[in-house]
């Protein structure tokens, strides 16, 4: 058994990507470390956020660094965009499971494409990789997904997707078992990236049956 | 712990119909792994040129793979003899490609659509390891054996010729009928209209979303 990342649920919005993960690491149905930060800023405009193993994530990255920084040697003045990094994840991801050794993650990139417009993609563990206009994983793809797909327009504004996210969040929490109250909210603009710090979800258990039973 | 299986299957269903002088190519747009739908909107065509159409359904990722694979082969192709490659050359291509990998193979089930030398519609298909034969029509993917059943029912003992509308017809309502029937196929569909001497048309139809 390792230590494992739980949902993530990523919308994009107008003028921008929102994402959110919860601060947990998980060891089986034990939590195991509270306050671990699973949305990654990479450069200066993309976010990574991983479910499933730690440890592969950690290695992945490492991998990364190693890309980014053949990069910078070049000193072309290139630097990649998400759209880049998704599809560099892709390839990574899919030569470690041709390999008969994957790396056990599902991975969400948000930034922006070489035009500058948002990018959202998904990647899995097989090198299964995709572009969307939202996505989720771990059980928020079964809780959280059918409630965006309700709701989410492309003209939906900042505040709209980070009430929408908190809703997705407060049902994850009641149900998802793994699933931390404790969430961080990130989002990818014009301006750059930014991660908040973690903020409490309360959930109101006053309406469990268990109360009534007492 | 279980070894670790390198295979999934994202479903969804392909079909080709050839005619005289044209063919169609076309396939649903639905991504799915086991009860979840991944995306609504992952295409399963792939254009290699204003006459050649492929079609893959299977594992997406193996897909993805199979076509980057191609794409270089055809350019070094462009390079080494300075025009595009034909079909009848892409057909032989594809086969080898996939057969290079019989002990490891690509999870996916292709069909080529083109226009040939003599200005035929023909349409290839393919099995997972490159074993491949020349048809007027074919169909691949989770909603093979529905779509097939339709196709043979109106294609097989078809006194006149087809006419490139009634092909178009034709495809789009195997497709629905598969969604009907089948939970990995669905969400939207898309053709690829080959006639001889003209660049392929591309149109997109909706299907059913659950």
């Amino acid at each position: 058994m390792t230590l494992s990342g739980g949902s993530i649920i990523a919308i994009k919005y107008k003028g921008g990507v929102m994402m959110t993960a919860d601060t947990l690491l998980s060891f089986g149905r034990m939590a195991r470390y509270r306050g671990f930060s699973r949305i990654r800023s990479f450069g200066d405009n993309t976010l990574i956020s991983f479910t499933g193993d730690h440890a592969d994530f950690t290695t992945l990255m490492e991998e990364m660094e190693k890309e980014i920084e053949h990069d910078v040697q070049q000193d072309d003045g290139v630097v990649l965009n998400a759209s880049e990094i998704h599809t560099l994840l892709t390839r990574i991801l899919y030569h470690h499971r041709s390999d008969m050794k994957p790396k056990w993650t599902y991975l969400i990139v948000a930034g922006s494409d070489k035009d500058g417009k948002s990018f959202l993609g998904y990647i899995d563990l097989y090198g299964t990789h995709f572009e969307c206009d939202y996505t989720a994983t771990g059980y928020a793809e079964d809780l959280a997904l059918p409630m965006i797909r309700r709701e989410w327009n492309p003209e939906i504004t900042e505040d709209q997707a980070a009430a929408l996210l908190q809703k997705c969040v407060k049902v994850c929490v009641a149900r998802d078992c793994k699933q931390s109250s404790d969430i961080q909210f990130a989002k990818v603009s014009e301006t750059g990236t930014s991660l908040s710090r973690p903020v409490k979800i309360d959930c109101d258990w006053s309406v469990a049956s268990y109360k009534e039973i007492e | 712990m279980g070894e670790f299986s390198p295979y999934v299957d994202n479903g969804g269903t392909t079909l080709a119909i050839a005619g005289p002088d044209f063919v169609v190519i076309a396939g649903d747009t639905r991504l799915s792994t086991g009860y979840s739908i991944l995306s609504r909107d992952v295409s399963k065509l792939f254009k290699y040129s204003d006459s050649i159409v492929m079609a893959s359904s299977g594992m997406q990722a193996d897909i993805a793979e199979l076509r980057k694979q191609l794409l270089f082969t055809i350019e070094e192709y462009r390079v080494d003899n300075e025009r595009d490659i034909e079909l009848d050359a892409f057909y032989r291509l594809l086969a080898t490609v996939l057969y290079g990998k019989r002990f490891f193979p690509y999870y996916s089930f292709n069909i080529l659509a083109g226009i040939s030398k003599e200005g035929k519609g023909v349409v290839y298909s393919y099995d997972a390891i490159g074993s491949a034969d020349a048809r007027t029509y074919g169909a691949a993917g989770s909603g093979q054996e529905l779509v097939i059943s339709i196709l043979d029912a109106a294609l097989k003992r078809k006194p006149d010729p087809l006419s490139i509308d009634e092909a178009i017809e034709l495809g789009k309502s195997a497709l629905k009928q598969a969604t009907e029937r089948e939970i990995h196929t669905g969400d939207s569909g898309e053709m690829y209209i080959i006639r001889a001497g003209r660049p392929a048309e591309y149109i997109t139809f909706k299907l059913r979303k659950d």
